[in-house]
């Protein structure tokens, strides 16, 4: 078994993630209450950036708290396919739904 | 020697059990499939998914998230700490995590029972069908993870022949529980 970073390296590299990631919902958050209620309207560039940005925030879950980026090529291109099919499923529907 | 001169190009490896993985790839795209369809029925209705939206409560979904990442964080950090054999800090991670998730758990049902209060309920729409329906099959996913959260606590307790593997396997599947929500929170709370 062996240990890719020494201990207080990982551990700070863990914590910056964790940082990042919570800057980021916290971000989505301000940037929410911006929003009047009652006037909200289907928004295409909203939608792409919410779901592009999560989808982000899951690939660093994957690569940094779960270690995929220390994994074997399958299992790393599996997970990116994931994603992928994600993003493209979800803003293809969202495209040819709203068009 | 060689791992001392090549600290940052470790040989790969997969984090726990492969047989995780295989089931985790098969959940995800499983709930792709779920998300996929709740675009395809909102993208028909979206009047109805934006008003129906507002009803929740953004801070307690947001708060949710927060707290699931770092339960994930926390998670993480047991991982290391049981590769490096510090139990103790290992344990206390584990702990963390479980105290974490419990906070979800307890926020999610407080957040139902206000929408219920409010006379919201799985049948009110075709939006709340969907927020029933994936906030549940989730909620039944993170009390799966107390199990998971349970081995960790119990291999890690054992006085020996710990399995680092299995305290991997059920980080690996706390994760998926993690990220699963980032989605849900995503297409539920605030897409437009």
């Amino acid at each position: 078994m062996h240990t890719p970073n020494t201990p207080a390296l990982s551990d700070k590299r863990l914590t910056l993630v964790w940082v990042i990631l919570s800057a980021i919902t916290l971000a989505q958050l301000l940037v929410l209450v911006g929003d009047s209620p009652g006037h909200l309207n289907p928004n295409a560039v909203a939608t792409f950036s919410i779901i592009l940005i999560s989808l982000f925030k899951v690939r660093l879950i994957i690569r940094e708290f779960m270690e995929v980026r220390h994994a074997p090529p399958w299992l790393r291109w599996g997970t990116d396919a994931w994603l992928a099919t994600t993003a493209v499923g979800l803003l293809g529907t969202y495209m040819i739904g709203m068009a | 020697m060689a791992l001392a001169a090549h600290p940052t190009h470790p040989q790969p490896r997969v984090p726990g059990q492969p047989d995780m993985w295989f089931f985790i790839l098969f959940e995800a795209f499983l709930f792709t499939s779920y998300f996929i369809v709740y675009m395809v029925c909102r993208v028909q209705d979206p009047a109805t998914f934006l008003q129906s939206q507002q009803l929740l409560s953004l801070p307690i979904g947001v708060f949710n998230t927060l707290i699931l990442l770092v339960s994930s964080w926390s998670m993480a950090r047991c991982v290391q700490a049981s590769r490096d054999h510090h139990y103790p800090a290992a344990l206390n991670g584990a702990y963390l995590t479980i105290a974490f998730g419990l906070c979800f758990a307890a926020l999610k049902v407080l957040e139902w029972t206000l929408e219920f209060d409010k006379g919201i309920g799985i049948t009110t729409n075709e939006y709340f069908s969907f927020y029933f329906f994936l906030t549940g099959m989730h909620f039944l996913h993170l009390l799966i993870g107390f199990i998971f959260l349970g081995i960790v606590v119990a291999q890690l307790r054992r006085g020996h022949q710990r399995s680092q593997t299995l305290v991997e396997t059920s980080a690996t599947y706390w994760h998926m529980v993690d990220f699963l929500w980032i989605n849900i929170f995503a297409l539920l709370y605030v897409v437009r």
